[in-house]
């Protein structure tokens, strides 16, 4: 087992660029998560660490070893693929010792491992069926199982509940979490969905058309985008387009069609700057009157009131034009379609974008 | 749900499917049994059933069926050697006049046999006139026949599995550490075996009811069991041939259950088809 090092990986196709100058430091035992909507280069990214695909510049590191160039069944990974894999003409039993017989284990030696793997899968009654007599769920378990049979030194998964239902999927969460963390096994993990990435992982690494958004804890990246693609991919989020009006040690006076916002802001803008205002929909609460100076408050109408049972979703319709998508409490919030209200948010919710 | 009408017009569908089928068998093997004297007219349902000319079949025949059944299993056996990595290449790859190599493994199937006969007949005399080696009316050279014909048959089943197979079969095998050769030996093959099996049949079948070609390839004791019937045939016709054919008949019956056995003839039937899910 090792960490992952990718220096500078670029991947092109003719004139496309599937994968442009990335560069990742995959910690020994950390779950990593490539987030991207489709054509984004995660799973370039991931077949390239397996070693399907070679890279057109850049290296691979494997802890010390540079694997670069080397073929995928001398690197020592493990692979688990959307639709499982399974070897249909194998029993599960044999499908999670495939590896080990080609590794030359002793017999015994499989026998032992196989029985260990099933009971961490809780499949033991398993063994002796085909992969088309078990279900969905189970069948990815056991692709997992016999990805992990032989301790890999990185478990590669190229999107591998996308074939489960909602439930399913949720459960699988979990369950994969739980076995990557009992061996211990560092993970690269690929997914469009964002939920599954705040789920599970360590770290998420947001891509999108072939280069690195941004990388960070799930929280880090929810709380801090640092670009309007993360912000709107990770999450709702409100985006509103704003000058700068005055800079402050701390907070910038923000100049949005004529009416102030005040945001808490780190960074050191000049006057007169083009920026993205983004704030999430929970962080809004709506009142029929302006609220204090403290907040920002801005007018509009109710144009969309939906009830989705633990959460009220309204948006409302600024007098810029813009719509502002606001979630709170059922409860509390009663309001219907053509109400005046006032949208209000603390400056500490604001985050300011500059791309 | 089923009305009753639809009920009757597939039981009568069927039934008239399987009558249409079945009756010339049922015919030949009624006939066999015919007890009378010989008669040149065959006799259906027959007089006085015993089985008399079942003890009349002549030696050759035998010796000619044991024959086809070698020459079939080899010629099998052969073709499959040839058709899976062809189809295994083909598939796979891409460059130019790909078109053209499948269209030629697909070619004896155009040619009618006994074109094939004559131009192996004078192909193998042309050999001989410049090399001495006699291949026509030997093993050898029916071989090389029985193979041109059942070739095709393997090819094109092997083609249908090949592309309906999930090459990440072969990347997960890849990935547990199984190199290039190991993947085809314990992934590859497996998962294609039932395409394999089902072509194997058609070639075995074409092979062994081959008369066009094979009686130009033939030689005075060394005859294969069609052609064998055929000249019976044609000469001396006594019901000892339909005796020996409903032999045949009933051996060829008892081989698709052994095979319904052994792999399943769904299986079979249904590969062209993908792995056993």
């Amino acid at each position: 087992m090792s960490g992952v090092k990718l220096d500078n990986i670029v991947k092109s196709y003719g004139s496309t660029v599937a994968v442009n100058d990335v560069s990742l430091d995959i910690k020994e035992g950390e779950f990593l998560t490539l987030l991207g909507p489709s054509g984004c280069g995660k799973t370039t990214t991931l077949r390239l660490i397996s070693g399907f695909i070679q890279p057109t510049s850049g290296a691979i590191h494997f802890g010390d070893k540079d694997v670069t160039g080397i073929a995928p069944q001398h690197r020592q990974i493990g692979m688990v693929f959307q639709d499982y894999a399974l070897f249909p003409h194998l029993t599960v039993g044999e499908n999670i010792s495939f590896g080990l017989v080609e590794r030359r284990y002793e017999k015994a030696a499989i026998k032992k491992r196989v029985y260990e793997l099933l009971a961490l899968i809780k499949l033991e009654e398993a063994a002796d069926r085909y992969p088309s007599e078990i279900s969905g769920g189970q069948a990815q378990r056991v692709a997992v199982a016999r990805a992990v049979a032989h301790p890999p030194s990185v478990l590669l998964m190229d999107e591998p509940l996308g074939a489960l239902d909602l439930k399913l999927r949720e459960t699988m969460q979990t369950e994969l979490r739980r076995i990557q963390q009992e061996l211990g096994i560092t993970a690269v993990y690929v997914t469009h969905d964002q939920s599954e990435a705040m789920n599970m992982s360590d770290r998420i690494v947001v891509m999108n058309a072939g280069i690195i958004e941004q990388i960070g804890s799930p929280k880090d990246i929810y709380s801090n985008p640092k670009s309007v693609f993360v912000a709107n991919f990770i999450g709702q989020v409100n985006i509103l387009d704003c000058h700068v009006a005055t800079q402050a040690d701390k907070t910038t006076e923000l100049d949005y069609h004529g009416q102030k916002i005040t945001a808490q802001n780190e960074k050191s803008l000049r006057q007169g700057k083009a920026i993205f205002l983004a704030i999430r929909p929970e962080d809004i609460k709506i009142t029929v009157r302006a609220a204090g100076k403290s907040q920002n408050s801005l007018k509009g109408v109710v144009s969309e009131a939906l009830f989705s049972g633990n959460v009220m979703k309204i948006s409302v319709t600024l007098d810029s034009g813009d719509v502002i998508k606001v979630e709170c409490q059922p409860k509390a919030n009663n309001f219907d379609i053509g109400d005046h209200v006032h949208v209000n948010w603390m400056p500490e919710d604001c985050n300011i974008l500059l791309n | 749900m089923q009305t009753w009408v639809e009920k009757v017009i597939l039981f009568v569908w069927c039934g008239f499917s399987y009558v249409f089928l079945l009756s010339p068998m049922v015919v030949v093997m009624g006939a066999s049994l015919h007890g009378g004297e010989f008669s040149a007219a065959i006799k259906f349902p027959p007089v006085d059933p015993s089985f008399q000319w079942y003890t009349k079949i002549p030696m050759q025949q035998f010796e000619a069926l044991g024959l086809s059944l070698i020459v079939a299993a080899v010629a099998t056996f052969l073709a499959a050697l040839i058709a899976v990595p062809a189809a295994l290449g083909l598939v796979r790859s891409n460059f130019r006049g790909k078109f053209i190599v499948t269209t030629i493994f697909r070619a004896p199937l155009q040619i009618p046999a006994i074109v094939s006969g004559i131009a192996f007949l004078q192909f193998y005399y042309l050999i001989y006139d410049n090399s001495s080696l006699m291949l026509a009316g030997t093993i050898p050279g029916m071989l090389i026949g029985h193979v041109f014909i059942a070739t095709p048959f393997m090819f094109g089943t092997i083609v249908a599995v090949l592309q309906r197979f999930d090459h990440r079969l072969e990347e997960a095998a890849h990935s547990l550490g199984a190199g290039k050769w190991r993947t085809l030996y314990r992934v590859t093959i497996p998962t294609i075996m039932p395409g394999i099996y089902s072509g194997g049949l058609y070639a075995f079948m074409v092979s062994f009811a081959d008369v066009p070609m094979s009686i130009f390839l033939t030689a005075p004791g060394f005859v294969t069991y069609p052609v064998e019937l055929f000249y019976a045939l044609e000469n001396d016709f006594d019901p000892s041939i339909l005796a020996s054919s409903s032999l045949v008949i009933v051996f060829c019956l008892v081989m698709l259950l052994g095979v319904q056995k052994m792999v399943g003839l769904e299986t079979l039937l249904r590969s062209g088809g993908g792995s056993a899910r």
